[in-house]
């Protein structure tokens, strides 16, 4: 029971970030078609965020508040001066990422040092639940992130924003002859997936050493999660987080912590062989 | 001698046309506005040690100046040496560190009449931490600048990839980071590997000891899952064992490890007396801040905490107890000294480990053994004069064993405070390396 | 390649022609090469040729990637995986079981062939492609990452396998030993070649030319009757085979395979070689990776801690400005010069 638990507990907080990640990559390639290689350094620049503002003494709440502002104004910023030349070319968008990835990660370097930061915990103390002692922090991070994503379904699913990205979603030509101005959705789309990845950077600033390339191993676990969920829906990001970690984290229980990083990838490679849509498939109801 | 320098010469001059044609290749390419100052800088490429890394006032600023004749005590030919560390790459921090220790060791030694006479000149090259940058630019330094031996190095995976071109090429390496030593097969007894840092029977064999008599004996093991965690938990394994304790548990971790979540409700079942933890770099700050949130009780104890791992997560992890050759909270003249001089080139806050130590040491134990060769650069003179050097480091006097050619050296346990340093519990002299079956003498 | 592809349907004997010409300027392009491959020992300083042997190698594994995403069109994020299992393959039996010679050569092909055979054959059967296709590139070369670094007695684990033994291949009576300085410059130019023979045979028979059919439009191809998952497979094998002989002698030629071999890294670095050298282009891949290599080893050497920045910039640069690549945008000029001068002569001659 204890294990059990603890298990819930942990998957649900190893998910819970990488869903945050997975669904800011799985908004950017569903709108854009763009594989966006230098997501790793926004969640790293939001973790610096956070560790700026509170060494200028402000409360880790402001920071998190912050941290997504700052995402976001710098993913449009690079949507309109680097991406928006390549939407139609998904493939140099990917090229140029990767390239941005390398200059995001020196210039970071360069301005906060190669040593790590830290940010302090803003909670102590643990929480008792049926027997199993876990850190107030990371339910909280549990519960902030979830939060955050049933808003930006809400967002997806009630705006009129929303709708036009749904159709685009579904059928980019189709959404553009029908008069869609699909540049203004990217920026915006864009924006607002960096500033995802930026907040899952500000949740882990507490928990993590916080470096230029602490976002690299979030990169390939939260694609594999994109792909694996199903391009086309938003929730598929979602489900494929939960895939990756909650697997990654029985498979270690189970087995090796190194069985389960090795594991979950073979399992993730038979799910998109064998179910090639996704893991979400075409809505029963109108649900992103 | 001569004969060595006639080919030098020759070959820098070939040198020189092949690296200009490359550069040409390069700057066709586009980048030569943002590069043209740099090349320019280094022009006269033959080895003028203009490629420091820029963090030494002194040497790495201004390319004119040779850093090598900073002071005008020391005249004769320069006595060439490479500096190689991870400048990028996951490890930079502590490439950062080394490279500093380096660099204040050579303006000391430079300043003050350099290596019988001779400066010193060095060529700094970033390995990347990648094994092939490594290869390439450990060949490069070895046959286009002909250096007398290479020093620096942190993970063994740079390494064992140095010594896969230097020892062919007889250019000895001055390896400067503790390590497993002839753990898991790794190299560890060879004719140009010289050690100036730690193997895992002088930092592991006074503490178990101390664990016993002030801590407890039961231990759980976590680890990253790599050559030198597995290579000291199998020693420590064995110690515990002689102690009549036990290691409950050892779980290794896959590099990059985020969460640690599962690993406390290990800890928890076991509930050991200590934790006894072998994470790689950035795994282990990630550790140290998980650790706290989850409330757990173990003893920390790490032989590879130190300050500067301490800095990167301030308040986590106080009172873990650890083991190495050097902490700067080291009680003599010698390292009063050192850090005088460290901070006035690198700023108040500059923190510097053990490895940065071991690296500084090693530039002097290289003049050591060069000197009481007569001012011989050449590594089949010096080499076996390693045994005579006896340098009073910052950490204690430290020799070079004969037979292992690795460093004889203190070893202190000291405890994490509050503050980030360590305050030293017990000091243990003149620490002899184990490397197995190992006898160059 | 698309104008050959024009020429196809417009009219053979334009084809033959063309191919023709093609063929001729193909075989100059190749004796330039050998040339330049063959004089390279004697001007180059002997660090400068080792240099050299590194690059050869890396631009033999661009060309296997440019075969399955320039002429395939699938994207593969794991190509080092296969270059890694290469070199493992070399090294494991070299150093563990004493086998040198033709055999270690064999089986640094014959390993990943085979997993990229099973591979390829469970994804392209199950229609999987583009972005599905590279994501579980990704995974295997994380996979294989793992497994070299955890399994430590077969692989050395985090430090990988040392002192691997060089080459020496027998020929009859007689052997070439390929485990000297300059041996090693001539295993690496040697792979080169027979890497690139290899290739310029596919860009010139049917088999590449369903590939760019798939490429253009795979329910095309499907249409005019190609099983088109079995072209992909071989495709994707074939490569995997170039990469995995590239990655054997580069094990031989640095004598060391490390984990760092295959990671998702050097899988992300072979592919900005590709695309800046032009990834439709079989000199695009040769061009790139001689570019990048040596513009990194020389920046690396000045800006020894801030030199990513600057390979970074210059990839944004390149690939903004010539979204063909290098080798595109030159053959773009001479394109143009040449419709030029043809429409001059059209003007001529009704004169």
């Amino acid at each position: 029971m204890d294990s059990l638990i603890s298990f819930v507990l942990n998957a649900a907080f190893l998910v819970s970030i990488l869903s945050l990640v997975a669904l800011g990559l799985g908004v950017i390639y569903g709108l854009l078609g763009v594989i966006n290689m230098a997501h790793g350094e926004l969640i790293a620049i939001g973790a610096y965020t956070v560790v700026v503002l509170t060494e200028l003494g402000l409360p880790y709440w402001t920071a998190l508040a912050v941290a997504p502002a700052v995402g976001m104004v710098l993913g449009m910023l690079l949507e309109a001066t680097l991406i928006r030349r390549l939407t139609d070319r998904p493939l140099d968008a990917i090229l140029v990422t990767v390239g941005l990835s390398l200059v995001l990660q020196q210039t970071l370097k360069a301005w906060f040092g190669a040593t790590a930061r830290s940010v302090p915990s803003p909670i102590n103390g643990t929480f008792d639940l049926l027997g199993v002692s876990y850190p107030l922090f990371r339910v909280m991070i549990i519960v902030v992130a979830t939060a955050i994503m049933a808003l930006t379904f809400v967002f997806f699913v009630k705006s009129s924003f929303g709708l036009v990205v749904q159709a685009i979603f579904q059928n980019r030509e189709a959404a553009v002859t029908n008069g869609v101005n699909a540049g203004k959705y990217n920026r915006i789309a864009f924006g607002l997936g960096t500033a995802l990845a930026a907040f899952a950077g500000s949740l882990l600033a507490p928990s993590a050493a916080v470096l230029p390339q602490m976002g690299a191993f979030y990169l390939g676990p939260a694609f594999i999660a994109v792909i694996l969920g199903g391009e086309k829906r938003l929730l598929g990001a979602v489900a494929g987080a939960a895939f990756m970690g909650g697997l990654e984290v029985f498979i270690g229980d189970t087995f090796t912590r190194t069985w389960g990083r090795v594991g979950v990838l073979i399992l993730a490679i038979i799910v998109i062989r064998m179910w090639p849509g996704g893991l979400v498939r075409e809505p029963k109801a109108r649900v992103a | 001698m001569a004969k060595e320098n006639e080919i030098t010469t020759s070959e820098q001059a070939s040198m020189g046309v092949g690296r200009r044609q490359m550069l040409k290749t390069s700057l066709g390419m586009g980048a030569a506005a943002a590069l043209a100052p740099v090349l320019a800088a280094c022009g006269s490429d033959a080895g003028s040690g203009a490629n420091s890394s820029g963090t030494d006032p002194e040497a790495g600023s201004d390319p004119t100046d040779n850093p090598g004749g900073s002071d005008s005590s020391a005249t004769g030919e320069a006595i060439k040496v490479g500096f190689m560390t991870d400048l990028t790459g996951i490890t930079a921090n502590l490439g950062d560190i080394q490279d500093k220790c380096f660099n204040l060791a050579v303006n000391q030694i430079n300043s003050s009449g350099g290596i019988a006479g001779r400066p010193i000149e060095f060529i700094t090259e970033d390995t990347g931490a990648d094994s092939t940058q490594t290869i390439e630019k450990a060949t490069k330094l070895a046959l286009e600048d002909e250096v007398v031996a290479v020093i620096g190095l942190i993970t063994s995976l740079v390494r064992e990839a140095a010594l896969t071109v230097l020892p062919s090429e007889k250019v000895p390496l001055l390896y400067t980071t503790y390590y497993e030593g002839a753990a898991s097969g790794a190299v560890a007894c060879d004719p140009y590997l010289i050690g100036t840092g730690q193997v895992p029977n002088q930092q592991i064999e006074p503490l178990v000891p101390y664990l016993t008599e002030n801590v407890g004996t039961t231990y759980t093991v976590v680890g990253s899952d790599y050559i030198w965690a597995r290579g000291t938990t199998e020693v420590l394994e064995e110690l515990v064992a002689k102690e009549g304790g036990n290691v409950k548990s050892s779980t290794f971790y896959p590099f990059g490890t985020t969460d640690f979540g599962p690993f406390f409700q290990q800890l928890e079942e076991d509930d050991p007396d200590i934790c006894w933890v072998t994470l790689a770099g950035t795994d282990f700050s990630t550790f140290l801040k998980q650790y706290e949130q989850f409330g757990a009780t173990a003893k920390l104890v790490s032989p590879a905490m130190d300050e500067v791992f301490a800095a990167t997560s301030p308040g986590t992890g106080v009172g873990t107890l650890t083991s190495q050759s050097y902490f700067s909270t080291v009680d003599n003249d010698e390292n009063t000294k050192f850090l005088e001089d460290y901070q006035a080139a690198y700023g108040e806050d500059a923190l510097v480990n053990s490895i940065g130590e071991a690296t500084y040491n090693a530039v002097w134990i290289l003049k050591e053994a060069i000197e009481a060769a007569d001012g011989d650069s050449d590594p089949e003179k010096w080499i076996p004069k390693l045994s005579e050097v006896d340098f009073a480091s910052p950490s204690g006097t430290i020799g070079v064993d004969a037979d292992t050619q690795h460093a004889v050296s203190n070893n202190y346990i000291g405890e994490l405070t509050e503050e980030g340093t360590i305050r030293i519990l017990e000091t243990s002299e003149g620490n002899v390396p184990q490397v197995n079956g190992c006898v160059l003498s | 390649m698309t104008v050959i592809d024009v020429n196809v349907e417009q009219d053979s004997t334009v084809e033959v022609s063309k191919g023709k010409n093609g063929l001729v300027r193909t075989g100059g392009a190749v004796a330039a090469l050998v040339g330049v491959l063959a004089i390279l020992p004697s001007v180059l300083s002997p660090f400068n040729l080792i240099f050299a042997a590194q690059i050869l190698i890396y631009a033999t594994v661009a060309l296997s990637l440019q075969l399955l995403w320039g002429r395939a069109g699938q994207l593969s994020f794991g190509q080092a995986a296969f270059f890694g299992i290469g070199a493992y393959s070399y090294a494991i039996v070299g150093t563990r079981y004493d086998i040198g010679g033709w055999l270690s050569v064999g089986i640094a092909v014959a390993v990943p062939v085979l997993m990229a055979f099973v591979l390829g054959y469970f994804l392209f059967f199950g229609k999987v492609r583009d972005a599905y296709f590279s994501i579980v590139t990704l995974a295997f070369v994380l996979i294989a990452n793992q497994v070299v670094i955890s399994w430590r007695s077969v692989t050395g684990g985090d430090t990988g396998l040392t002192r691997v033994p060089g080459l020496v291949l027998p020929f009859g009576a007689f052997s070439i030993d390929f485990s000297t300085r300059n041996g090693r410059y001539y295993l690496a130019a040697t792979v080169l070649l027979v890497g690139l023979l290899v290739l310029l045979w596919v860009r010139s028979s049917s088999f590449g030319l369903v590939l760019e059919a798939i490429r253009d439009d795979e329910n095309r191809a499907a249409f005019l009757g190609y099983n088109t998952s079995w072209y992909l497979t071989a495709a994707f094998t074939l490569s995997a085979a170039i990469a995995g002989l590239a990655g054997g002698m580069f094990a031989s030629v640095s004598t060391l395979a490390a984990p760092d071999m295959l990671d998702q890294f050097l899988s992300i670095q072979i592919l900005t070689w590709v695309a800046i050298g032009g990834r439709n282009y079989l000199a695009g891949a040769l061009v790139g990776t001689v570019i990048m290599r040596i513009l990194s080893d020389q920046i690396s050497s000045f800006l020894t801690d801030s030199w990513p920045l600057v390979v970074g910039l210059f990839f944004i640069i390149v690939v903004l400005a010539f979204p063909q690549g290098i080798v595109g945008e030159l053959t773009r000029i001479k394109n143009r010069n040449v419709a030029r001068l043809g429409g001059r002569r059209a003007n001529v001659s009704p004169k």
